[in-house]
């Protein structure tokens, strides 16, 4: 599954646009990441923890859009975005979506 | 009953918490049930999140079409939320809730792509907003918006 | 020229959520046994430290409350006084009870129709005028008392006053981080039931050695379990009934009866003997006394956190 954020894949042509695919999910790290999270917040620095969640919310929702995309019957992703939001204390809520295609 | 009353928060709980379970389950279960039957409906409407029109569309009618909703946290799921929240991982009870704002805004978007003679929105984009957001004592809900470009075919 | 489609998609890639009764009670069910743990454990270690703490610096806690509660001269506290010393020395200061080194006990009569007693921080037990008008003489009395002196003796005030700040800060640090009220409640909630069975293992604690300093200070058990039968009988009177065991800062008085009957049975402690009456000059400084106002009413102000003989809300 070839995933770009670009609107066309440079050499290959698009034989068929199979519509919006889109991938989300909402995480949360369990509260002893968040007790030593809030004790980050006296010194600074890293938050590796919440780093860590956002990236795996990012790769769990990127999975999910792969999916929907591969259930569409398409090789590539195009146009891919992404977008969060803070629907809960602690948790990660992440959204990818992009456009299911077929490559030539 | 002195041990009723002792514990009158605990029976509050309760009483919330099957409401919210049996009602909020009932609710999901017929929004996503109208979810599916407009979804067939409006099949005719495509989306892309492209950001240009098929070259052979040269001669189409181009509007902003936008479609929103905001759908609200039930009891159940916000114990469910803090209870995953103090383990980690997926906020399962969450998920549907986004899915089904998402896919209702989706349909309103059609919906009004479809009123203006619309067969195809590119561009699509979404915003999601977390009403209350980290506020404890505020309503709990989730605010979906997706807007996009609707092309129609110039009758003349 | 491309084609452009929507197929359909599967529904249930971005919704997990299938089962959600179950994780409720699995969730639910491991956060509750994550509360008990956590408490048992905080509180284990919470009221050890607290015991280790100098006597000196448990005395410097409740000083400013002690000293609104200056030693006066009145008949029923200074009767009062008489039995703890004869509990404490043992009778003649044959040896009584092993109180930590420099504690002494003071014994505080308050004027209050409530059927209470309590051992608090710094060797202070207050013993309420409702409940010496209960007692149908001195040996169930000294009971009681020597109940509230083994709280003492063990430190049971301050390894509870330990315990408490303890659990209370945890709480409030998992429940911040949790951001949850549900998750607060929920642990907070099984945190207190195992406190309070730390608090009724204290006093079993207690009535042990109680029971055992009532003997060497009166040379017989007499009146030990008539203690607990004069509280059921007040507490039903106002028509209280007892909540389970497991809700209870106390044991329930039918086992607690039962529990020093076999103490009692085990060492071949004799069960009667000569009792003691309360002396009539101190029942009747008491009669006055209803007549008049509470203590309350004079004083004001909240009681410290103690080690109470029995509830009474």
């Amino acid at each position: 599954m070839l995933l770009s954020n670009l609107e066309m894949v440079p050499g290959r042509r698009v034989a068929k646009h199979l519509g919006l695919v889109q991938g989300s999910t909402v995480r949360a790290k369990h509260v002893g990441k968040d007790i030593f999270a809030g004790l980050k917040n006296i010194v600074g620095g890293e938050l590796k923890a919440y780093t860590e969640l956002l990236q795996e919310s990012r790769d769990e929702a990127t999975q999910r859009m792969v999916k929907q995309a591969e259930a569409a019957g398409a090789n590539a992703v195009l146009n891919v975005r992404y977008a969060t939001s803070s629907i809960t204390a602690g948790a990660a809520e992440i959204f990818a979506y992009g456009t299911a295609v077929v490559l030539e | 009953m002195q041990l009723i009353l002792d514990n009158l928060d605990v029976l509050f709980f309760v009483v919330l918490f099957f409401i919210g379970y049996v009602a909020g389950r009932w609710n999901e279960r017929r929004h996503y049930a109208s979810i599916r039957k407009r979804e067939r409906e409006l099949a005719g409407v495509l989306v892309f999140s492209n950001r240009f029109p098929p070259v052979a569309a040269a001669q189409v009618d181009s509007r902003l079409v936008s479609g929103s909703v905001v759908i609200s946290d039930d009891y159940f799921k916000d114990v469910m939320s803090g209870l995953y929240s103090l383990f980690g991982g997926r906020v399962r009870s969450y998920e549907s809730l986004i899915d089904r704002a998402r896919r209702e805004a989706v349909l309103r978007m059609k919906d009004e792509a479809n009123k203006l003679g619309a067969e195809m929105i590119i561009n699509v984009k979404f915003q999601t907003f977390a009403i209350g957001g980290r506020n404890q004592n505020s309503v709990k809900g989730v605010e979906l918006l997706a807007y996009g470009t609707s092309l129609a075919p110039v009758r003349r | 020229m491309a084609q452009f489609s929507n197929p359909e998609l599967p529904e249930e890639i971005n919704n997990s959520d299938d089962k959600p009764l179950r994780s409720f009670f699995a969730l639910a069910g491991s956060a509750l046994l994550i509360g008990v743990v956590a408490a048992a454990a905080l509180a284990f270690f919470a009221g050890t430290v607290a015991r280790y703490l100098p006597y000196r610096t448990e005395v410097g806690l409740i000083e400013r409350y002690a000293e609104r509660f200056p030693p006066r001269d009145h008949p029923v506290e200074a009767y009062l006084q008489g039995i703890a010393d004869r509990l404490v020395k043992g009778k003649d200061g044959a040896g009584g009870m092993a109180l930590p080194e420099g504690m002494t006990i003071r014994v505080h009569y308050v004027n209050e129709p409530v059927i209470n007693a309590f051992a608090t921080l710094g060797g202070h037990v207050a013993v309420f005028r409702g409940l010496l008008e209960r007692v149908p003489d001195e040996n169930v009395l000294a009971m009681v008392i020597a109940h509230e002196i083994a709280h003492a003796q063990h430190r049971h005030p301050i390894a509870s006053l330990g315990r408490g700040v303890a659990f209370g800060a945890m709480l409030s640090i998992v429940s911040a981080a949790a951001g949850s009220s549900v998750v607060e409640s929920t642990l907070g909630r099984s945190g207190m039931l195992t406190l309070l069975s730390f608090s009724r293992a204290q006093e079993e604690e207690a009535d042990e050695t109680g029971v055992a300093a009532l003997v060497r200070a009166y040379e017989h058990a007499g009146g030990a379990t008539e203690t607990f039968k004069v509280l059921q009988r007040a507490a039903a009177e106002r028509g209280h009934s007892e909540a389970p065991e497991f809700l209870s800062t106390h044991p329930v008085t039918q086992e607690r009866i039962a529990r020093l009957a076999a103490t009692i049975d085990k060492n071949g402690w004799k069960t009667e003997g000569t009792r003691t009456p309360i002396p009539e000059t101190v029942r009747v400084v008491m009669e006055k006394d209803a007549k008049e106002k509470p203590d309350s009413a004079n004083k004001g102000g909240t009681k410290p956190q103690g080690r109470r003989m029995k509830d009474e809300g």
